[in-house]
Order: structure tokens, then sequence, then C-alpha cells
């Protein structure tokens, strides 16, 4: 146990403070440490000591700098005298070097204090060790990143066979337009102007390939959760290129709705891919599992009043039971053979994290409607 | 070769694969008409002159086997080289089975479509030369009067012209009339060849007349 805690000087208590205060906060559960005027630190309770494994006179002043991790030093500091000369109530997260040498993560409270008449004293904090909560805050984002990205595979593989078949469309069209370019270099003359625009096509054609991979690479790819402002018309219009091979594969008629401006809002592209991917393999799951009427699916992009940006995927499947319209956005919540359950969810994980909202509707005429909301990065 | 060019009918519902392989197909001589849907192609029906088409397995809308079943339906008899990307086994079997003349993979080269071009343009031809020699038949067939029909019809089946005498309730010289006009009129030298008109038209299997064995 340390020693040295303010109950050793109980006669020799700085800056007006209270013996009856000291021995309440020695045995609060959190680090706290109190200032004087100067901002120079004038007392600590046994927690902190203990917690810093120095004594009291190595802490005063601004001895306790000492033990704050460099990099978060010069931060810390500036917090502290900006608000203190406001008089301002602050709090801040840094390092702090525990007795056994460890960094950990502290959550400090400052506020100003005040004597009966008025006079200001100087500050109090409260401090206590958010290390493991921090930690497991990490752990989580990284596994809720594993599984977006488990997801976004599975997706790709569903997705997969429809692709290679169109990947061979362009690849179809250039070997024929070069084998016609040939025979134009045959005749005599040869067709040199039809041969420039073969040429075009082929490029034409190669463009589209490469835009296809590129797409269906971003998906695959492992990606960190990057805000960055974004045109939601783009995010659709990918999707939608990715997904029309399936949708003509599954006999499905897929047609999209948007909103003629550009529609900026801060989120992350490849996630907000992932989130309108999952909503419409959804439906066309949904809409494989019922009677072979028309199968009807439209992404619609709509602006709703001046600052929210509303993306809707609606299918002409059987619609979702009325009890389950909330549930199938918890995790592992499925009606399919094959579902994981998790794409939902995920889904509804992403568009909190950007700050908008999820939910799913039954349409009147059949078929389900599933809707997200974002703030518009520009309100109008 | 007939006299009328045929005519290559491209449906694909991918415009940059239609423009290049009716690029290709015109440069090696062949006449070429487009259509981005089945539905298109239905809309235009021109089966008159001899030619084929090529059809895309996969499109949205009215897909390729889809199609195949509808031409079939209202009759249209030119031969079908399917073209795909996925090598679905099913589906190019449903495909052969349903009369498709070949089923060839997408990228295609140019010999393998030409080859397989050529092919179902020869059996379109032959399809052809068949409905003429057939229609021509049933011109000949059809200056026969109502009697020498069924004498006929009795003839072809083996019947000695006793037989068919009794069947019929007629004299044995009438009936060896009626039979030197109908081998004049069928322009048929021999039995033999009155038989083979018969079975062509499908007439020894469904006789007219009396059923009496």
């Amino acid at each position: 146990m340390v020693e040295c805690s303010s109950k050793e000087f109980p006669t020799e208590l700085p800056g007006g403070l209270d013996a009856r205060f000291c021995e309440v906060m020695d045995a609060a559960p959190v680090m706290i440490w109190v200032s004087s005027q100067d901002k120079l630190c004038i007392w600590f309770n046994r927690p902190w000591l203990a917690f810093t494994g120095r004594s009291v006179a190595q802490e005063l002043g601004n001895g306790w700098a000492e033990g704050v991790h460099r990099d978060d030093f010069d931060r810390c500091v500036e917090i502290y005298i900006s608000h203190f000369d406001d008089r301002k109530d602050f709090r801040m997260q840094y390092r702090l070097r525990r007795y056994d040498g460890a960094y950990r993560w502290i959550d400090d409270t400052g506020i100003p204090r005040y004597a009966r008449d008025g006079t200001f004293l100087g500050y109090v904090g409260s401090c206590s060790d958010i290390h493991d909560y921090r930690e497991a805050q990490a752990e989580l984002r990284r596994r809720l990143l594993e599984i977006a990205h488990l997801n976004r595979t599975a997706d790709a593989a569903a997705l997969s066979a429809s692709i290679a078949h169109e990947l061979n469309q362009p690849l179809a069209a250039i070997l024929s337009n070069t084998e016609a370019a040939e025979l134009c270099l045959k005749t005599d003359p040869p067709h040199l102007d039809q041969v420039k625009e073969i040429l075009a096509d082929i490029r034409r054609d190669d463009q589209r390939a490469a835009e296809m991979i590129r797409h269906m690479r971003g998906l695959l790819r492992k990606n960190e959760f990057e805000f960055q402002e974004i045109d939601l018309n783009d995010v659709v219009g990918v999707v939608r290129e990715i997904l029309a091979p399936q949708a003509t594969d599954m006999g499905v008629v897929l047609s999209a709705d948007q909103e003629q401006r550009a529609l900026p809002v801060r989120a992350d592209p490849i996630h907000l891919q992932q989130v309108v991917l999952n909503l419409a393999l959804n439906g066309i799951d949904a809409m494989l599992n019922c009677m072979p009427r028309e199968r009807r699916m439209v992404l619609q992009t709509a602006m709703i009043g001046e600052s929210t940006v509303e993306v809707s995927v609606s299918d002409s499947g059987i619609g979702i039971p009325a009890d389950k319209l909330d549930s199938i956005f918890e995790p592992f919540f499925t009606t399919k053979q094959h579902g994981t359950g998790l794409g939902l969810s995920i889904a509804r994980e992403i568009i909190e994290t950007c700050g908008g909202k999820i939910w799913a509707e039954n349409r009147l005429g059949g078929g389900a409607v599933f809707r997200f909301t974002l703030p518009l990065a520009h309100p109008a | 070769m007939t006299l009328v060019a045929p005519v290559i009918h491209v449906v694909d519902d991918d415009a940059s694969f239609r423009t290049a392989i009716a690029r290709l197909l015109r440069a090696s001589g062949y006449q070429v008409a487009l259509y981005e849907s089945g539905d298109d192609l239905l809309q235009n029906p021109s089966s008159a002159e001899p030619g084929c088409i090529l059809l895309d397995l996969r499109m949205p809308g009215l897909g390729g086997l889809e199609l195949q079943d509808r031409l079939a339906k209202i009759g249209h008899t030119l031969p079908i080289v399917f073209l795909t990307g996925h090598g679905d086994i099913p589906a190019s079997v449903r495909a052969i089975k349903g009369g498709a003349e070949d089923f060839l993979a997408k990228p295609v080269s140019k010999k393998t479509l030409l080859d397989a071009v050529e092919r179902a343009l020869q059996r379109s031809e032959k399809a052809r030369e068949h409905r003429e020699r057939i229609g021509a038949l049933r011109t000949l067939v059809a200056t026969l009067t109502p009697r020498e029909r069924e004498v006929f019809a009795l003839v072809v089946r083996g019947k000695l012209n006793k037989q068919i005498a009794y069947e019929l309730g007629t004299s044995e010289r009438t009936v060896k009339a009626h039979r030197h006009s109908i081998m004049q009129k069928l322009q048929a030298r021999s039995l033999a060849e009155a038989v083979s008109i018969a079975e062509r038209l499908g007439i020894s299997a469904a006789p007219s007349g009396s059923e009496n064995t």
C-alpha cells in the first residue's frame, strides 16, 4: 500500500481545503486531484496516489504531469489551461502511468471550485481508469469491421457467378470487334474509318470490364470505416451496376428512381454500398420465395425536408409479417435457409454509425420496402 | 445457296456486343438484323427468307429459352444458335432438346461462330427445300378426285385391286382405271414411288375410306 495521503497531514491542508472533505474523497472509488488559483495541484486523494505509486510531494505542483503519456501531454495541458482561464468545466481522456509503469487510459473531469463568498479557488477533478472499456470498445469495433467484411465477402460470393457472366459481355464484344477489325484491314483499300470506330468501342468495353472489377474489389477489400463526403446517388448507382446481372439471372426487373440533385452525406462509401446491397439481396430472396408473379425491385433516393435524405429499396415479394418488422434487424434473425442473419443488423450498425435511421415497412400493393435516412452533409 | 441472301437475326440485350457481332458478321458477308430483346424479335417476325437466329440465353425480361418456346409455338422455323456466358449444362440440354442448332460460349471466336452459322444456314436451307418438296407433293395429291384419294389410300396399304373393288363396292376394272389416273397425276412410275409420296405426306398412316381389314 502506498503511504502518504492527506490523512497524514490533516493539519497542513492547503488552499482552504476542509479536512472532512479530504477524508470523504479518500474513500471515493475515483481518483481526485485539487488545484489552486495558480493552476498548480495542491492535493491528491488516496486512490490517485495508489494508482501512480508516487508520493504527494512528487505529484504536487506540476509533478503529476510527469506521469502523462508524452503523446497526450500537450493536448492535456492545452485543455486544462484554456478551460481553467475561462473557468469552464472540462473532460478529457489521456494515458497516465500506473505504479507498475503501464500507461492506462484515464477519463478526467474537471470543474472550478469556489468559496462560499464566490471567490474562485481553483479546480477539482475526478478521474477513472477507462482502459479496459476503451480496449473493449476498440475490440468491438474491430469485430464489427471483421463481420462487415465477412458479410461483404458473402454478398460478393453470391454475386460472383452473375458478375463473371457479365464480364463476358465486354470480353465477347472485344473479341468480335477485334476479329471484325482484322477483316476490315484485309479489304482493299482497308476500311480505316471503321477500324477507328472499332478501336474506340474496344476501349470503352475494356473500361466497362475494369470498372466492374473495381467495384467487386471494393467490396472484397478490408477497410476501416472512413467518413468522407460522398454522393448517395453514386452509391446507389454502383450498387445497381453490381446487382443488375444477378437481377437478370433471377428474373427480377431492376429499376432506379433517383433524386436529380447531388446528395452529399458523410459516410464510408463501401460500407454504405454494403447496406444498399444487403437490402437489395434480401429483397431479391424474398421475391424468389413467392409465386412467380412479376418480380420488381426499385432503388430510390429522395430528399426528406431540407436536411435529410432517404434511400428506399422496395420489392414485390411476400412482405414481412407485421410482428417481425422490428426484430428483423436483430443479429442472427433470419428466415432464410442459407442466411447468416447478420445482413440487416450490420446494415443498422452502419447506418446508425453515420447518424441515420433504418426501418422496414410493408407496401400496400404487396412486398416490402426498406428505408434508411442520413443527414445531408450540406443542408439546403 | 439460295438466291435470297440469308439473314442472321441477332438477339442480345447488350448493345455493345450486338454492334460488335454485327460488324463481324457483315464483314464476313452476311446480312444482319439486330434485336435488343426477345419481344423485339417477336414483334418483327420475318421467317420468310432463309437465315438463322443468334440468341443470347440470358436477357432481362424474355429469356432465350422462353423465346425459343414461343417461336416454336408460332411455327417459326429458323434454326437457333444459342450464345451464352454460362457453361450451364441444364440450360444447354433444354435448348438442344428444344431444337437448338448449337450452343456457343461467349466470348466466341470467329471460326466457331461462322462454322455454327454456316451449319445452321445449311439446315435452314435443307428444311426449306424439304418444305418445298412436301408442298409440291401436296399440290399433286390435291389434283386427285375424292374417289381417287380413297383408292390411293388403299393402294399404298398394299391392297390388291380385287380387295379394293370389294371394299369400295365397285368393279375391279374401275379400280384399275382409277389407279392408272392416280399414277399419272402423281407422276409416279412405280408403286414404290406412290407409297413413298404417301409416307412423306402421312397419308398411309391415316387412311380415309372404310376401315375393314
